[in-house]
């Protein structure tokens, strides 16, 4: 689901005259805030200084009321760490990737926070969300790598914490592992329809080339994130910090949405008025609905 | 990719047991140069064995050959010595005897000198040698008579007067299976052959490893026992405990070759029928279906879902020759539900929950009816299923997994968290017991050990 904030109106109503001793009723009506994350660039380069009059948002082809747009620098950020421990990142790979978080760590405002999620086929939460940067630091200093990769598992604990865990902000995961999962419970279509129901945007960085469909490639366009496949190693400290920096050049645009339905899969079409920029969102969100019935059937 | 896949080449010396599958190379791979120059490593000639644990990476220890007795001079063949002719009929019948006073002198499950110096012996040379003993093991028993009795023969294969009588060569077969089983298993065979190379899987990640010979030898001499190799107990045995142990080292394409031959020999035992039906299904799961291979080289195992639908056909012909096998039941449920047939599914786990005892089948059980039963939307049975598989291994995130996944899917967002909290909060031994699922491919051969011990004493009981 995209992030539904319960907003709650109270309507006074009152019954004859308004005097002071008027029965009161008092209904409360529960309504859901859609939260949009959105990435706007013009020849590659990200686009600044767009503000709520500037997007247009079709939510299953209806316009949609738009309350603001929030750049994602001016909120503090919330992202959770998942990294592959497995046999395959071990030696030279591990130290880059150390090197890496490091990086992104010392780069994140004092305001911002972290967790690090590790995995090989076990899945260990190493830090929970905090803002002492220098305590993730140390967990990351405390990794080996060993094992094989549940990859699946520990993506879908990822969206689960950041989800469960970020306040007002939007939750970020960055997802590190060389893409491959062999031990997981569970399943590819089970974790990508986690993430059709939460509005963490998902970003993930991998050694080498996965095949054309993969689950990261899945994962990160159904976020509307993206995946990094990284041909050289030495290249991951620069790749994180560009995460970072795509991450803030972001916008956070929200609605209440009216005049579509209550359930089901909802498609998202993004725009910016006015300007040839290209846009990159998740596609849609899927609202209220459980993903395979809500009543148990004999 | 390119440097992954050099760097597990190299290591192959150290993967001898691991994860394989079949492949097929073309000729002109890369990986056969490599292999190549891993033939010429530092590793060919010494005596190798190889000491793994399932989830950590194998070590070796290299021991010298000399440490068996030998010195690497000793295991020099004579012929290169004296420029005797492989062809010379005394050469070959030296080279039996020699071969068949290794197979009297090896004591079952050992490393010893006799088993080391057929692990060092030239392929050619062994080759024929048990062409040899096979060719006079399948003559009809008159004919067999009547070359036992020639005393050259009697005397180099060292026969029985009832052997001589019978025409019966069975107990040189089985010593010499035996033999060549140890070289292959203990990890002492040091030539090996460079085509049709199996492989080794690592967490996604491929590496060669050259075919074993002394797997074949030993099938070979078990396969040519006399009347029917199906009507022999060892024979049977010798094919369960084999199959066992190299399922269980996860060495699926010398599994494979073993019960190709076993399917021939026994096609209706159940046993090796389930034995080849956990193949498929091992073959189908994510461990062999996500790999990175390299360029112009393909699996000769078949997609997910055809491996599946041989593992069905397997286990529905090995309850049909024994209905009564829980573990049968359980995994044909398994593979049921995964090939979409959720209903059936359950009544296969159901029938397999009502007599199965193991407390790891029991958690296996509880954990697929759960998942089946999810599918079929009985929300609240799949809950206690799942919660009875957490109950029976406490510190298994799989279980937890599965009932945060079925609160997200019912919309339950915070029983999602909680169950993930659950999985945060379990204590980390980082031992592969804790969650019985991660060593649910090797399960089914659980007994592997015992079997073994099994084959060895009945083998190993055999008058020398």
């Amino acid at each position: 689901m995209i992030r539904r904030q319960a907003v709650f109106f109270a309507i006074l109503l009152t019954a004859g005259s308004l005097a002071a001793d008027a029965q009161e009723h008092i209904v409360s009506v529960k309504t859901e805030e859609v939260r949009v994350d959105i990435l706007v660039t013009d020849n590659g380069r990200p686009v600044a200084n767009l503000g709520t009059a500037d997007f247009e948002i079709l939510d299953n082809g209806i316009r949609q009321e738009i309350q603001y747009a929030k750049p994602q620098r001016q909120m503090p950020l919330s992202a959770t760490l998942v990294f592959d421990m497995s046999r395959s990142v071990a030696g030279e790979l591990l130290s880059h990737l150390r090197e890496a978080a490091k990086g992104f760590l010392s780069d994140l405002n004092k305001e911002d926070s972290v967790a690090l999620i590790t995995f090989n086929h076990t899945v260990v939460l190493r830090s929970p969300l905090m803002r002492e940067i220098e305590r993730v630091k140390l967990a990351l200093d405390q990794t080996q790598s060993f094992g094989n990769s549940s990859l699946i598992d520990a993506s879908y604990a990822g969206l689960v914490l950041a989800e469960s865990e970020a306040g007002a902000e939007l939750p970020l995961v960055i997802i590190f592992s060389d893409g491959l999962d062999t031990f997981s419970w569970l399943t590819e279509e089970a974790v990508l329809e986690t993430a059709k129901r939460n509005d963490v945007v998902v970003y993930a960085v991998s050694t080498g080339h996965l095949p054309k469909k993969s689950f990261l490639s899945d994962l990160t366009e159904l976020t509307g994130g993206s995946l990094f496949e990284v041909e050289t190693i030495e290249n991951l400290p620069a790749v994180f910090l560009r995460i970072l920096d795509e991450f803030r050049q972001r916008y956070m645009v929200t609605y209440i949405p009216s005049g579509v339905s209550q359930s089901g899969w909802h498609k998202l079409e993004v725009r910016v008025k006015n300007r040839a920029a290209k846009i990159r969102t998740r596609p849609g969100y899927m609202r209220n609905s459980p993903a395979i019935g809500a009543e148990d059937q004999h | 990719m390119h440097f992954r896949i050099i760097k597990s080449l190299n290591l192959m010396g150290l993967t001898l047991i691991g994860m394989t599958g079949g492949l097929n190379l073309p000729q002109s791979c890369e990986i056969q140069k490599l292999l190549m120059q891993f033939r010429s490593g530092p590793e060919i000639g010494d005596a190798l064995t190889v000491q793994h644990r399932f989830g950590e990476a194998p070590t070796l220890k290299r021991t010298d050959s000399s440490a068996f007795g030998m010195s690497r001079a000793s295991t020099e063949t004579p012929a290169a010595q004296k420029n005797e002719s492989k062809t010379d009929s005394n050469y070959q019948l030296r080279k039996v005897e020699e071969w068949r006073t290794a197979a009297v002198q090896h004591n079952p499950r050992e490393p010893d000198s006799a088993a080391v110096m057929i692990g060092n012996c030239d392929q050619s040379d062994l080759e024929l040698v048990i062409k040899f003993v096979t060719k006079l093991a399948s003559q009809p028993v008159s004919t067999a008579r009547r070359t036992l009795a020639r005393a050259s023969i009697r005397r180099i294969l060292q026969l029985t007067d009832q052997e001589v009588k019978r025409g019966d060569l069975n107990r040189i077969l089985k010593q010499g299976a035996l033999l060549h089983t140890d070289i292959a298993l203990l990890g002492l065979e040091t030539k090996r052959p460079l085509n049709e190379p199996t492989i080794a899987i690592y967490d996604g990640r491929v590496a060669v490893l050259p075919r074993t010979l002394h797997l074949e030898f030993a099938r070979r001499l078990i396969d040519s026992v006399s009347p029917s190799p199906s009507k022999d107990p060892m024979v049977r045995q010798w094919y369960i405990a084999t199959t066992a142990h190299l399922q269980s080292r996860r060495l699926l394409a010398y599994a494979r070759q073993n019960l190709e031959n076993a399917m021939r020999i026994l096609p209706s035992d159940d046993r090796i029928l389930f034995y080849a039906g956990v193949l498929h299904e091992t073959w189908a799961s994510s461990l062999h279906q996500n790999i990175l291979l390299p360029p112009g080289v393909r699996m000769t195992y078949g997609s997910k879902e055809s491996e599946l639908k041989r593992a069905r056909e397997f286990y529905q012909q090995s309850i049909k020759a024994n209905q009564n096998s829980a573990e049968t039941h359980l995994r044909l449920g398994r593979v049921l539900g995964l090939l979409g047939n959720h209903a059936q599914a359950v009544a296969e786990l159901q029938q397999a929950a009502a007599s199965v005892k193991d407390p790891q089948l029991s958690y296996y059980t509880s954990l697929y009816l759960g998942c089946e039963l999810s599918l079929i939307f009985r929300r609240s049975e799949a809950r206690e299923q799942y919660e009875r598989a957490a109950m029976l291994y406490p510190i298994a995130q799989s279980p937890l997994f599965a009932l945060s996944q079925l609160a997200n899917s019912s919309g339950d967002v915070e029983g999602a968290f909680l169950a993930i909290q659950r999985i945060f909060e379990l204590p980390r031994t980082d031992s592969w017991k804790d969650d019985p699922w991660w060593t649910y491919d090797v399960s089914a051969v659980r007994d592997a050990e015992a079997l073994l011990a099994q084959l060895y004493q009945m083998f190993g009981g055999l008058p020398r």
